[in-house]
Order: structure tokens, then C-alpha cells, then sequence
């Protein structure tokens, strides 16, 4: 079967390799166009703040310079917003299922760290789409935590730009209860946490040039997100964590608010949501308490399950139950990039990364802000039905 | 003024000084009625005041106050005056709205009917003891809710609108704002397909059933009861006759009756041959009350909201109020887009409930729930919105539809808007007259960072964030 697995993947690189060129080179030519400067009355900053007066000069695709809006020079390809609207970076989804339709996890073993879910990736999907309008540009899709170790995440664009659109991700492991399995074990705690050691040892014995995934995790060259359902989980993971040299986020429920100190010290990323209108208290608050704790969170919209609109929905609700809507539009943004691993290419309005971005008629943190424009690498893929936007000079 | 002199000593002190105190009583009115010092004698007054006030009745006001007296909005605006022994609330900074009306909710509903009974009403379910959420319904703004009767498919009990006003006497909230506000049909969306069908027929036959009793009854008094007493006095009226007639010719024998035997209590006497049918007194068709309650709702003086949300349960529902001729409101709606133009057509309204993932099976509901509102919208449905479920979050939940929809505003659907859906004639505006029932805001309600400082219901205060210790909100 693995040898089956690996002829597979070896037809699939060679064409992948095919079709990259392809669209590199497409590529290419598609990113010349995307150059202009974008000029907002308010624009959502890195560190999730709402500055006033932004421009940011666009080239090629990515962000070249962001600048106060009065010092662009006139004769740029300057796109002005309309009054009141703010420019977001594109919201982020984390532990999602866009695009991954069907069961993708191999269930025949507990702890099986080679299976990618690029593999299982449609990119056709036409929840893709509906995320996109809604302004969600990237999501981190994942394996379904339902062994010890299901493989490696992937964070995907909304649209196709080309080799850009996919990034390999975080190595998925699982401590929690979803991993149990009476066919192939572990059955019990105590049976999970034994082989996850056993397994993180063997690794560790492994010499420095072994490029599989355990190995690189245990060298802290490859990031892990761990999936947690009760404090105990929580604190299994710190300790592994601490244990190994882990570069790790924990995927977290409600538990967690027993623990928000915990994870304050410990230095790691959460994935935490969705919230919604029958959230209870405890899930309501914890955002909030972990963000002044000074935890980075990133929010799990649980598309496609929900409307991507939970997103934003997650996030205001955090707000009014107390969370600092700073750090709010963090979640959505650059906090969850970085949690992702692509805060080098996406997920804040800065220097060098990807211009994907969104704009909204309102702070993005309010509900009734509407989606008027979204760009993904420098391109428009979606504008609302009423153009809102002024162009003055030549249209990108 | 002429000394009170007593002339009479035996005359009781009041009967001498009465003029006086006519006098008296005079001048009190007067002074009274004055201007100048006229609070001596009134309610106290409540002013707010340095707000910035969101009517809902036109312009915002900006460093406005609002003056309440005896629970009343008696006048809001900028640059006015306080009465100098007014009670002054400060809301340097605030924003004030009407309170948030929830258009269809299940806050406090902890008694839920098994259905079927008409007569039931969903403010009997409303526990007004669970502080907890009634509390988390302050906190957002929310300060009345529409109850609806839920219970099982078919035809069940009377919503009710609940105001949350507290009940100092037994430290408990709810007031009832609306009794009697609507009879719910609940058309079983989430029933398997025959089971719907035979919901629906059953809804029918219920219904069919309240018109026969109807005309039974109608039968019975305008016809069956009048001939019964008719042939009764007619009879009485004969025996009378002939009464006087044998009292007449008493000298003459009374000729034998045909038979020999006596003659009978209900035939004619005398002469004549008696075969005449015992007048018997029709059967009256028992007071049925579920089919009273029924019949109000086909006579349309009681309105009928249809718990439907599959295109075809939509459809339904339209025929049911072509066939019995009542006044209806769509509840829930999921795919009410589904048959936007039937429902335009038939100028039925629709209450729309959570824009969120709320348990429903997604794979059942074919459409967005988004794409509702807007599709609605440029339809020409007149659409309002509710929660649907907990009350508190009820304004997100408006804003979520009207991001979508071009001309709505969140904060309008859940106060003017569905004031004017529910017929509360007091609430929804700040105007002359409304009850006051104000929510104090740090800042704009509409956005997620804003707090609410104090609710007042009926112009008292019931809840203040100074005083809140089991807020989620630090």
C-alpha cells in the first residue's frame, strides 16, 4: 500500500512539477499587472490596531511600502476607498476543512506522519468561492485529528494564484480523546501519551539529516500543532512541549480557562472557536482572558461547516464578552498567520508580504461590514455587485 | 381674612370651616396648576442628560437630554432644561437607544408545552427567576422579547411579548407587554416528508373542524334554539287557547279523547286527534375553547405566526391563509428566498431567526442563510428579525442580515422595525409618550467593543455594569 501511496505521489509531484512551470511562468506575466497604490481612510495594521490615512503601495503582487496617505506621490496608479471603508488584511481560517471533502485521514494506523493533506485538496471547491466573498483569503486545512499524528497540514489560498496558492504546514498531533481508536489502539491516556513518546524518542535518536517529519519537529524545524480537549491534554502538551523543543500551537476548547496563566507562560500559540450565539460563558470570556494573559490566538471558524461569516462572528462575539479588539482582529489576521506558518507571506499589511487583501465598509470586527473588495497576490477576484471604488488613474 | 369665629359651638368644626376649606382646596389647584412652583405635588422626574441619543424616530441628537416622568418619554432633545427637583442621570460620553427588541426568541422559556392546546400561552413558560440570562439579555441591550408558543408540529398555544421589567413585590422579572399577540402553527420543517404531509393535513383537518363548530354553534343559536322556543311558546300559546276554551264550555262534556287515555301533556287538547312529534330541545354543541381561540385566528382578530422553514412548508403555509383567510407571519424562513415572490405576492411578512450555525441540519436547508435577507429584500418581502433563540446576541444577528441586505440597518431591525411588527405602539422609538425603556451605551451599540452602562425599564434602572459581578465583561 505505501509503495502503491508513494508511485502515486511520485505521478503527482512529476505533474505538479509540469504545472508549476506552467503557472510560474503564467504567473509571471499575471503579477506584472498588479501594481497600483491603494489609499484608505483607516486600514488594519500588524499589530491589529485600526490606523487612519494609509496608503500602501502595491508591486507585482506584493506589498512594497506602506506609507502615511498624503505622501503619495499623484501621479501613482492610486485606487482610493470609499469614506468609512477600512483595508484589511485577508482573513485567515484555522484548522479548517475548505476544500477537503470526505474522510482524508489513514485510519489503519495511530501515528502516520507522511500523509499531506495537499493531496486531498480541491481547489475547485466552490466553498473556496463562498469564503473568498466573505473575505476569508487563506485557511489552514487539516488532516482530521483522529489518530496520534495524521499527517501535515496545509494552508491554502481562496483562489488560484498559481504555486503560490499552497504551503506545506504544521506536523498534526492529537492527545486528546478524538485519537482513540479500539481497532488499532490507543485505547487510553495513558496508551496515547506512551507511544507519542515513543515515537518523539525514536525521532530524537534519528541523525541530523533525517528530513522526516517527527525528526524535524523534535529539532524545532518543523512546526507541530497539537489538538487538546481537556486540561490534562493541556498539560501533556506543555510538557512535551518543554520536554522536546517543540515549535507548537494548541488547538484548545473551553477547558482551557483553567489554564490561561499556564499557557501565558508557556510561549505557545492557541487555535481557539467557533463562538456563536449559544456559546456558553466560559468559551465566551476565554479569548479575551487568554489575549491579556499575552497568548496569540488564532480563530477556528470551522468552515466549511459554518458559514465563513463565523469568522467575524467569532470575533465580535470575543469583543463584547470582553477580549481587546486588537488583538481580536490578530486572530483573524496576522496571529493567525503566524500561527500557520505563513506570516512571511500573508497575513498583515507589512513589507514584502503577499497583497491579499479585503475591503470592508466597516471595521471588520463589526457585523454589519460589508465585503466590498477582495484581492488576493495584487489581483481582484471579487467586488461587490455596486462598485464602491473610485480609480483615478488607469484601473489595475 | 375674616376670624374663624365660632357662633355655634355645637356644630361640628368642619361644617363651619367648609367654605374655608373650599377656599383652601382652591387655591392648592391654582398653585398647582401654576408653572412656577407646580413640583411640589408630581411624580418625580428623570432627566438624562449629555447623551447622544439614537432616536429611532428621525435625527440623532447629539448632547441631548430625555425626560421621563412616571415611566414615560415625556420629551428628547438638545439644549433642553431640567426641572430643578428632577432626578439627573449623567451620560457624558453614552449613547442612548430604545431598549432591543427580540422579534422571536426563547429567552427565559424553561417550561416548554408538549403543544396541541391553543389555549396555552408562552408567557406562563417564562421563568422570570433565571437572573443569569435574563442578566446576559441587560448586558446586550435587549429589554423585551416576543415569546412564541413552541410545543410540537401542528397548532399550538398564543405568543406573548415579555418586557424585562423587574417585579419588585416578588424580585422577579417579566411584564407582560403583549398578551394574545399571536397563534403559533408550527408546519414541522424538521419532520421526514410524510410525516410533514400528514402534520399539515392534520392543521387542516383542525382547522376545518373549528368552522363546523362554528357553524354547528351558529346552526344551534340563530336557528335550531329559535324554532325549538318558537314551537314552544306556539304550543303554550294553544294550550292556553284552549284553556280558555274549556273553561268556556265547561258546561259541555269534554268529549272523549279517541283513545281513552288521558290526554297528553304536549298534544292539542280538545277535540282533536294528537300525534304531534314530542318538541324535542336540540342538542347545544359544548363551548369548545381550543376552537374558540381557532376561530379568532380565521375572523383575523387574532393574528398566526407559521413556524416554517422548507420552501414547501412555505408554500403551505400561504395556502393555509388562502384557504381559512387568516392574517400570518412566516417564523424562521430558512429558504424563504427559495419562494421570495410568492411570498411578495401574498404580502406575507417573515420573522427571520439566527444567521449562525444554530443546530440546524445544513444538508437539509438548500440556500444560504445569508443570501436570505438580501434575496428577500430585492424581492419586496417585508422581512424582520429576531434571535431565534438566547436573546442576547439578537443585534449581531440583525447586523449579519443587514450586511447583506442593501437598505437595512442592524440596529432598526431590532428596535422601530420590530416594534412595528409586534404592534407595540410604546416602544422601539424615544419619543413624547413611549414608555422609557433605555439602554445606556459606551459607545456606538453596533460596535462589538461598545458596553452597555445601565438598562432603565419604565424609567427605573435595572441594571448598572458598575454593580454587574458575574459579567463575562471585565
Amino acid at each position: 500500500m505505501i509503495a502503491d501511496r508513494a508511485k502515486r505521489m511520485t505521478q503527482r509531484l512529476i505533474r505538479a512539477a509540469a504545472a508549476c512551470a506552467i503557472t510560474l511562468l503564467a504567473g509571471q506575466s499575471l503579477a506584472q499587472s498588479e501594481s497600483y497604490t491603494i489609499i484608505a481612510g483607516r486600514a488594519v495594521m500588524p499589530d491589529g490596531s485600526l490606523r487612519e490615512n494609509v496608503a500602501v503601495e502595491v508591486r507585482n503582487g506584493k506589498i512594497e511600502r506602506i506609507v502615511e496617505a498624503n505622501r503619495v506621490s499623484s501621479n501613482a496608479n492610486v485606487i482610493r476607498l470609499p469614506d468609512g471603508a477600512v483595508l484589511s488584511p485577508g482573513l485567515i481560517d484555522l484548522a479548517s476543512s475548505l476544500g477537503v471533502e470526505g474522510s482524508q485521514v489513514e485510519q489503519t494506523r495511530s501515528i502516520d506522519p507522511n500523509v499531506n493533506i495537499r493531496d486531498g485538496f480541491d481547489p475547485r471547491a466552490h466553498v473556496l468561492r463562498r469564503a473568498l466573498e466573505a473575505g476569508v483569503t487563506s485557511a489552514m486545512i487539516i488532516p482530521a485529528p483522529t489518530s496520534i499524528v495524521s499527517g501535515r497540514a496545509a494552508t491554502v489560498r481562496t483562489a488560484d494564484v498559481g504555486d503560490a496558492s499552497t504551503t506545506d504546514g504544521a506536523l498534526m498531533i492529537n492527545v486528546s480523546s478524538s485519537a482513540f481508536d479500539s481497532q488499532r489502539g490507543p485505547t487510553s491516556r495513558a496508551g496515547l501519551l506512551f507511544e507519542l513518546r515513543e515515537a518523539l524518542k525514536e525521532a530524537k535518536a534519528k541523525p541530523a539529516s533525517d528530513s522526516s517529519p517527527l525528526a524535524r519537529a523534535v529539532r524545532g524545524e518543523q512546526r507541530v500543532v497539537i489538538v487538546c480537549g481537556t486540561v490534562e491534554d493541556i498539560d501533556a502538551s506543555l510538557m512535551l512541549i518543554a520536554e522536546y523543543g517543540l515549535d507548537a500551537t494548541l488547538a484548545i476548547t473551553d477547558a482551557a480557562i483553567e489554564m490561561t496563566t499556564d499557557l501565558g507562560d508557556a510561549d505557545a500559540g492557541v487555535i481557539f472557536g467557533p463562538l456563536d450565539f449559544n456559546s456558553s460563558r466560559r468559551s465566551l470570556v476565554l479569548p479575551g482572558m487568554l489575549a491579556a494573559s499575552g497568548v496569540e490566538i488564532g480563530f477556528h471558524g470551522s468552515l466549511p461547516g459554518r458559514e465563513p461569516e463565523s469568522l467575524r462572528t467569532t470575533a465580535a462575539l470575543a469583543v463584547r464578552a470582553g477580549m481587546d479588539p486588537a488583538a481580536a482582529r490578530r486572530a483573524l489576521t496576522s496571529g493567525a498567520a503566524a500561527i500557520a506558518g505563513v506570516d512571511a507571506k500573508v497575513g498583515a499589511l507589512k513589507e514584502g508580504l503577499d497583497a491579499d487583501f479585503v475591503v470592508f465598509s466597516d471595521d471588520p470586527l463589526r457585523l454589519d461590514a460589508k465585503v466590498l473588495e477582495v484581492r488576493i497576490a495584487g489581483k481582484r477576484f471579487y467586488a461587490a455587485s455596486h462598485d464602491h471604488t473610485h480609480h483615478g488613474g488607469g484601473a489595475p | 381674612m375674616k376670624k374663624w369665629t365660632t357662633e355655634d359651638t355645637s356644630r361640628p368644626v368642619i361644617r363651619r370651616f367648609r367654605p374655608r376649606i373650599g377656599a383652601l382646596s382652591a387655591m392648592t389647584c391654582a398653585l398647582l396648576a401654576s408653572g412656577a412652583n407646580g413640583q411640589l405635588f408630581q411624580q418625580p422626574t428623570t432627566v438624562i442628560e449629555n447623551a447622544r441619543i439614537i432616536t429611532m424616530d428621525g435625527d440623532v441628537i447629539e448632547n441631548g437630554s430625555i425626560v421621563i416622568r412616571s415611566g414615560r418619554i415625556v420629551r428628547a432633545g438638545a439644549g433642553l432644561t431640567a426641572p430643578d427637583r428632577a432626578i439627573k442621570i449623567d451620560a457624558t460620553g453614552l449613547t442612548i437607544t430604545p431598549g432591543l427588541i427580540d422579534a422571536w426568541g426563547t429567552l427565559g422559556l424553561v417550561a416548554r408545552s408538549t403543544g396541541g392546546n391553543p389555549n396555552e400561552k408562552s408567557s406562563d413558560g417564562f421563568n422570570g427567576y433565571d437572573r443569569d440570562a435574563i442578566t446576559e439579555a441587560w448586558r446586550n441591550g435587549v429589554t423585551a422579547v416576543y415569546l412564541p408558543a413552541v410545543g410540537s408540529p401542528g397548532i399550538n398555544g398564543i405568543g406573548s411579548v415579555m418586557r424585562l421589567d423587574v417585579d419588585r413585590k416578588f424580585d422577579r422579572v417579566g411584564a407582560v407587554a403583549k398578551e394574545d399577540a399571536a397563534l403559533h402553527i408550527d408546519l414541522g420543517s424538521n419532520l421526514s416528508p410524510v410525516r410533514r404531509i400528514a402534520n399539515f393535513q392534520g392543521v387542516r383537518e383542525r382547522l376545518k373542524q373549528a368552522i363546523e363548530y362554528r357553524d354547528a354553534r351558529e346552526l344551534y343559536f340563530e336557528e335550531e334554539l329559535p324554532e325549538y322556543e318558537k314551537k314552544i311558546k306556539e304550543r303554550a300559546e294553544k294550550e292556553k287557547k284552549e284553556e280558555g276554551e274549556k273553561k268556556e264550555g265547561d258546561a259541555k262534556p269534554t268529549p272523549p279523547t279517541q283513545d281513552g287515555g288521558p290526554p297528553q301533556r304536549g298534544g292539542r287538547g280538545g277535540g282533536q286527534q294528537n300525534n304531534e312529534d314530542e318538541i324535542k330541545k336540540p342538542n347545544e354543541p359544548r363551548l369548545n375553547q381550543q376552537a374558540e381561540v381557532i376561530l379568532k385566528a380565521i375572523g383575523r382578530e387574532l393574528p398566526v405566526r407559521i413556524a416554517a422553514d422548507r420552501a414547501e412548508d412555505i408554500l403551505n403555509a400561504l395556502a393555509l391563509k388562502e384557504e381559512f383567510g387568516m392574517t400570518i407571519t412566516i417564523e424562521g424562513g430558512a429558504e424563504a428566498h427559495l419562494v421570495a415572490r410568492e411570498l411578495a405576492k401574498a404580502k406575507v411578512p417573515i420573522v427571520l431567526g439566527s444567521m449562525v450555525e444554530d443546530g440546524r441540519d445544513r444538508d437539509a436547508y438548500r440556500g444560504l442563510l445569508e443570501d436570505n435577507a438580501r434575496k428577500l429584500e430585492a424581492a419586496g418581502v417585508t422581512w424582520a428579525i429576531g434571535s431565534g433563540g438566547p436573546s442576547s446576541y439578537v443585534l449581531f444577528n440583525a447586523q449579519l442580515a443587514a450586511s447583506a441586505a442593501r437598505d437595512s440597518d442592524g440596529l432598526e431591525l431590532v428596535t422601530s422595525s420590530a416594534a412595528d411588527l409586534l404592534g407595540l405602539d410604546e416602544h422601539g422609538r424615544i419619543a413624547p409618550g413611549k414608555q422609557a425603556d433605555l439602554v445606556f451605551w459606551s459607545g456606538d451599540p453596533r460596535d462589538p467593543a461598545s458596553r452597555v452602562e445601565r438598562v432603565l425599564m419604565n424609567g427605573t434602572t435595572v441594571y448598572e455594569r458598575a454593580n454587574d459581578q458575574g459579567g463575562s465583561q471585565p
